[in-house]
């Protein structure tokens, strides 16, 4: 019975009722869209590199190494030799090792320089081998395979002629015209940086920069595309190299020895280990997030508790009006509590289907643009607990106002007050 | 079971500590009886319905109700004893306005073990109530903020009689309606209660509707306590 004097009561204060609803509903939107974010985004870093156990790369800190190396992010400050490649690539406890050579892109998608290799070793998520959705690797000097995302923002289909430009910029500015390349293979969509790239092999990276120097097209020496076919393509140079261990024992000292090497300054990294150092960097950031989502589920749940509080004055009739039908004290502060509770319950659940709905809606952008592959729908028990304790709080909250609304028919008793 | 409703005793009570509102030395209500107690405002009125209602106790004295001495209970018993045995009207504007007509006279049941147990259908017995005291049919349904002063007034009696506790306390229930309803709202009053056997303690200012009980109490000279 309780139970329906308020919801009729507050069916009676709608417009006051929704709006405390929206307030809390859109606080607990935030609070698990955070958490979503936050979840997804380690998920979708852990799911991007598996099965390599080193990744070695010119000197430079273990992060930046592994954010230019993996994700994409930033630029190499150095390279390295490529006989220090075939020198790693040799030893003989190394299983495979893939080299990588960045700083070209292609209408902001960045460009790959690798060999087969990266189709055959490169693991992602659960140790998932590249698959591609059309097509084959790059058998030519001249072909290129695209990730999923490329080819689907850009509509590229197989055999379509793409040109490379210098530097990673978003916007094409000196462009390697001269020598296009056509696709022979789209890979499938992995959730990884490996959809936004273009792999292309090595020897074309030298040849694009053939006539270049210092970052530059040397004037009157230009090298037409079939021309450079008949030159030394030999790399010189490559900015990483992805490494697999016959066994992973090995690679505390592999990486030692990595790190001694006297040929020239070079960095290994264990990709586990420098990502627990990212995320130990981004935690404060994230913890930064998470607080101003809390401190916005407390400023909704102050909210109800104004909305509830500024109601008293004028229900102090309904509540004699109970007491007088013999409710007692406690049962007028539980229509209070229980007030609390259906406002927050209710909230909790708009926001819910808020963020879920968001999610969906905005799930391709995040994807496209960042990089980021939220799963609307995989909210578990971190989440379930979380909204628990919003829920939990509110009620809690509720016992302000009830506890006014107690004391208060205790002392009015009968008398109707307006 | 003993023959009195309510037995009063050198009954006295003050709002503050050095203050007497109400002193009363005796008085007697019969089960089954109508009342009529005539008193202007500010002569103890309210006071002496609070504590019939056993919403205060007294400060000293005795007061039984149904043989129960109502000073010796706690404030919860209290509470309990009212929902069981006493039916309240009061002057207006005593509804819940977002529940039905209905619904605000069947809400009289939840609060009372007993009186619930007497009504077999509520729905059933607060539409028989409904009808015996004058709304129509059309209005049961409506919610109490739609009706008129005088169709809550008779909502209200139905909630106060449904369960048929042993004492209706009307608070100046009256006073919203003009002459021809108010005479036609008491005797409708009178009759149900009748009918559920509940006796009827009427307050008014209003000597004109004496002639409807078996009794009359002027506040005025029975209680002794002097107020400014």
């Amino acid at each position: 019975m309780l139970l329906k004097i308020a919801r009729s009561s507050l069916y009676n204060r709608r417009i006051s009722a929704l709006l405390t609803l929206l307030t809390i509903a859109i606080s607990v939107a935030l609070l698990l869209a955070v958490e979503r974010v936050r979840v997804e985004t380690r998920n979708s870093f852990s799911n991007t590199i598996a099965g390599i156990d080193l990744i070695v790369g010119a000197r430079t800190g273990p992060v930046q190494l592994l954010l230019y190396s993996v994700f994409r992010i930033g630029d190499a400050t150095n390279n390295i030799r490529y006989a220090t490649y075939e020198e790693i690539a040799k030893h003989p406890q190394v299983a495979f090792a893939i080299p990588i050579s960045l700083g070209d892109s292609h209408r902001g998608f960045r460009v790959i320089g690798t060999t087969a290799d990266y189709f055959e070793h490169f693991r992602f998520g659960d140790k998932r081998k590249l698959e591609f959705a059309a097509g084959e690797p790059f058998a030519d000097l001249y072909d290129a395979v695209v990730g999923a995302e490329v080819a689907r923002a850009l509509g590229y289909t197989l055999g379509q002629q793409i040109v490379v430009a210098h530097g990673t910029g978003r916007v094409d500015i000196t462009r390697h015209d001269d020598k296009p390349f056509r696709i022979v293979g789209i890979l499938a969509r992995t959730g990884t940086p490996v959809d936004r790239s273009v792999h292309v092999s090595l020897q074309a990276i030298e040849a694009i920069h053939i006539d270049w120097q210092s970052g530059a097209r040397l004037p009157g020496r230009a090298v037409d595309a079939e021309t450079a076919r008949t030159m030394d393509l030999q790399p010189k140079a490559v900015t990483a190299v992805f490494v697999g261990l016959k066994s992973r024992v090995a690679a505390f000292s592999i990486q030692r020895q990595v790190n001694d090497f006297r040929g020239e300054p070079l960095l290994a990294i264990m990709p586990g280990i420098t990502l627990a150092q990212l995320w130990s960097l981004i935690g404060v950031a994230e913890n930064a997030l998470r607080l101003v989502a809390a401190c916005v589920v407390i400023a909704g749940i102050l909210g109800m508790i104004t909305a509830l509080v500024t109601t008293l004055n004028e229900r102090r009739r309904e509540m004699a009006i109970l007491r007088s039908l013999g409710a007692r004290p406690w049962q007028i502060g539980l229509l209070l509590v229980i007030e609390a509770a259906v406002l927050t319950a209710l909230g909790a659940t708009v926001g819910v289907i808020v963020l879920l709905l968001g999610m969906v809606a905005l799930a391709p952008w995040l994807a496209s643009a960042y990089g980021i592959f939220i799963q609307p729908f995989a909210m578990g028990v971190p989440e379930l607990i979380l909204v628990g304790a919003v829920v939990v709080f509110g009620i809690l909250a509720g016992l302000v106002p009830a506890l006014m609304a107690y004391s208060r028919s205790l002392s009015d008793g009968l008398s109707i007050r307006v | 079971m003993s023959e009195a409703l309510i037995e009063l005793r050198n009954l006295t009570f003050g709002w503050t500590r050095n203050r007497v509102d109400l002193e009363i030395a005796a008085l007697d209500i019969a089960r089954g009886e109508r009342v009529f107690v005539r008193g202007a405002s500010g002569s103890g009125k309210s006071t002496l319905l609070s504590l019939l209602a056993g919403v205060n106790v007294p400060r000293s004295g005795t007061l039984r109700v149904l043989g129960q001495a109502l000073g010796s209970l706690s404030g919860t018993a209290r509470d309990r004893f009212r929902a069981e045995h006493i039916g309240y009207v009061f002057q207006q504007f005593n509804l819940l306005p977002y529940l039905s007509a209905r619904d605000n006279v069947v809400l009289g049941l939840n609060f009372s073990r007993e009186r619930a147990t007497r009504v077999a259908n509520r729905k059933a017995m607060a539409d028989e109530l409904l009808q015996r005291l004058g709304l129509d049919a059309r209005h049961i349904g409506a919610l109490a903020s739609e009706l008129s002063v005088g169709q809550q007034q008779r909502v209200a009696a139905a909630r106060a009689l449904i369960g048929a506790p042993e004492l209706i306390i009307a608070d100046e229930p009256t006073s919203a309606l003009d002459a021809d309803t108010r005479d036609q709202f008491l005797s409708l009053l009178i009759d149900a209660s009748t009918a559920a056997g509940s006796a009827v303690l009427f307050v008014s200012h209003d000597s004109g509707l004496r002639a409807h009980f078996d009794t009359t109490l002027d506040l005025h000279t029975l209680n002794r306590a002097r107020v400014a």
